[in-house]
């Protein structure tokens, strides 16, 4: 048993019709921020509400401290934060009652730590959930998931519909969360790249309900972008974090500093490419007709 | 279940629904007694049973549509509560609804549905049965009809029931005697109550294998 492991996913599958998600294996660990990125109807959802357990897998298993988890274990639920796209508290309750019902469902709520929250947060106890903008909802989600010292927090599409100011506000509360709590694991899903540059550790990328990427977003940051004619010159290799074709052309990602690396460097008919960001040339292309690694 | 996070459920539904319930209470009541006191009184035991009626039909609206439409639900399943209380919670909140205000409206304006008691027992387990109908038909759907649906099935019986004993018949007399005989009510009352709690069961075991997008609209 890895103690380092928050959760494991194990094949896990979930079928709707005209959509599947998975099979899908995914360990999620502690102190990483896992940026999951996917266009609309991918799966993300799914996947979160997965992990929540609000939606019931079809086939696989998921894994906590070595031990399977039941559908509706409360004890998960205890462990872990989730926050929607619609973020949806009752309305008529203010931020305080709010938090107050949250700590009587929660059993390790730590109260000290809820009202430095409140504060840090700059959330105003006495107005109504329906008074508050997303942003501010979004920043009460994430008062209460670490007041109870959550395990893993999710965060579904939390910038989405933000202005540019406010979203900042909740890329930087996640990298101070991050980085003030770290035996927090954080999921976050969007389909911004910036949101996801700013405080992804670990990058997932979701296609059709397919895990198509996974990778630290350290090595994508140091990875080469190489484009070529000769499709199919470089065989399959683990230097090799992505390939796709578009445009006539293959385009592989390719591991910065690996020995193929600085193979390709030295061959003519392959170009190094600079885009102004690798995840969103990665992102694009993994939407394109994928050969192997 | 753990009875803590019940009375929390509990209490937050007091807060989000205590006002209008009081008010809809208030108001029901002030028109039995407006009723009462009508120069031409009218039959007050047949208007304090369909006030009782429409009472939980209002409820379980408020008790679940509330919560469908607005999500809540998706928020409340993500928190460490499980499903059997939740779904217990506003069955119990229902229920003391229903009890309190059939006791203050009939004790004050019908006290005779009490004398013999046994009528005024018949009477609220069946309002009960209404109640668990209402709210376990609009949590498994969000068919704007659903609570039509419900109170069809709960008016269905009650109109056969009332065919045969209003026909001149043997079958009048064989229900007049089983409904005086001393164990005639409490088995209606048992039988109520039967189909009370299977419907409270049910319903909880449908919440509990349900995914969270079926719980909201």
């Amino acid at each position: 048993m890895n103690e380092d492991i928050v959760l494991e996913l194990v094949d896990i599958q979930r079928r709707f019709p005209g959509f599947e998600l998975g099979p899908l294996s995914l360990k999620l660990r502690r102190g990483r921020t896992y940026g999951l990125l996917g266009p609309n109807g991918a799966g993300k959802t799914t996947l979160l509400d997965l992990v929540a357990l609000q939606t019931r897998p079809t086939a696989g298993v998921l894994r906590t401290e070595g031990e399977s988890l039941s559908w509706g274990s409360c004890a998960w639920k205890a462990r872990i934060s989730y926050v929607r796209e619609v973020v949806a508290f009752y309305d008529e309750l203010t931020v305080a009652e709010t938090l107050r019902l949250a700590s009587r469902l929660y059993g390790r709520w730590d109260p000290a730590l809820a009202a430095r929250l409140v504060d840090t947060l700059e959330l105003p106890l006495d107005r109504r959930v329906r008074e508050l903008s997303k942003g501010t909802k979004v920043k009460l989600g994430i008062a209460s998931a670490l007041a109870h010292h959550a395990d893993l927090l999710l965060l579904d599409e939390p910038t989405a519909g933000l202005d540019p100011t406010a979203r900042a506000d909740v890329q930087a509360i996640v990298r101070a969360m991050a980085r003030d709590h770290p035996g927090l694991c954080v999921v976050f899903s969007s389909h911004i790249f910036e949101d996801l540059e700013e405080t992804a550790t670990d990058l997932l990328i979701l296609r059709n309900g397919r895990l198509v990427f996974e990778a630290p977003a350290d090595v994508l940051s140091t990875s080469t972008l190489y484009r070529t004619d000769a499709a199919g010159a470089v065989g399959p290799s683990s230097d090799v974090l992505a390939r796709w074709k578009d445009k006539g052309m293959e385009w592989l990602l390719v591991l910065g500093g690996s020995g193929l690396d600085a193979d390709l460097r030295q061959r003519a008919d392959h170009v190094e490419e600079r885009p102004s960001s690798t995840l969103a040339a990665l992102y694009h292309g993994t939407g394109r007709r994928r050969d192997d690694r | 279940m753990k009875p803590p996070i019940l009375m929390a459920l509990l209490a937050k539904d007091l807060r989000l629904h205590g006002l209008p319930l009081l008010l809809l209470i208030g108001v029901l009541l002030a028109a039995c007694a407006g009723v009462q006191f009508a120069p031409r009184r009218g039959p007050i035991p047949g208007f304090v049973f369909n006030m009782n009626m429409l009472a939980p039909l209002l409820l379980s609206e408020w008790l679940i549509a509330r919560e469908r439409a607005k999500r809540s639900f998706a928020w409340l399943r993500s928190l460490p509560v499980d499903d059997r209380t939740m779904a217990v919670g506003k069955f119990l909140y229902a229920a003391v609804v229903s009890v309190v205000l059939w006791t203050t409206s009939s004790a004050l304006f019908a006290p005779g549905l009490w004398s013999p008691w046994s009528t005024g027992l018949v009477l609220q387990c069946s309002l009960l049965v209404l109640g668990a109908l209402l709210i376990a038909a609009r949590w498994r759907t969000n068919w704007r009809y659903a609570p039509m649906a419900a109170m069809g099935v709960f008016a269905g019986p009650i109109l056969i029931f009332l065919t045969l004993m209003g026909e001149d018949t043997a079958r009048r007399a064989a229900l007049a005697t089983l409904w005086n005989a001393p164990y005639g009510p409490p088995l209606a009352a048992a039988g109520l109550l039967l189909i009370y709690v299977s419907t409270i069961w049910s319903t909880v075991r449908w919440v509990e294998r349900a995914d969270t997008y079926q719980l909201v609209d």
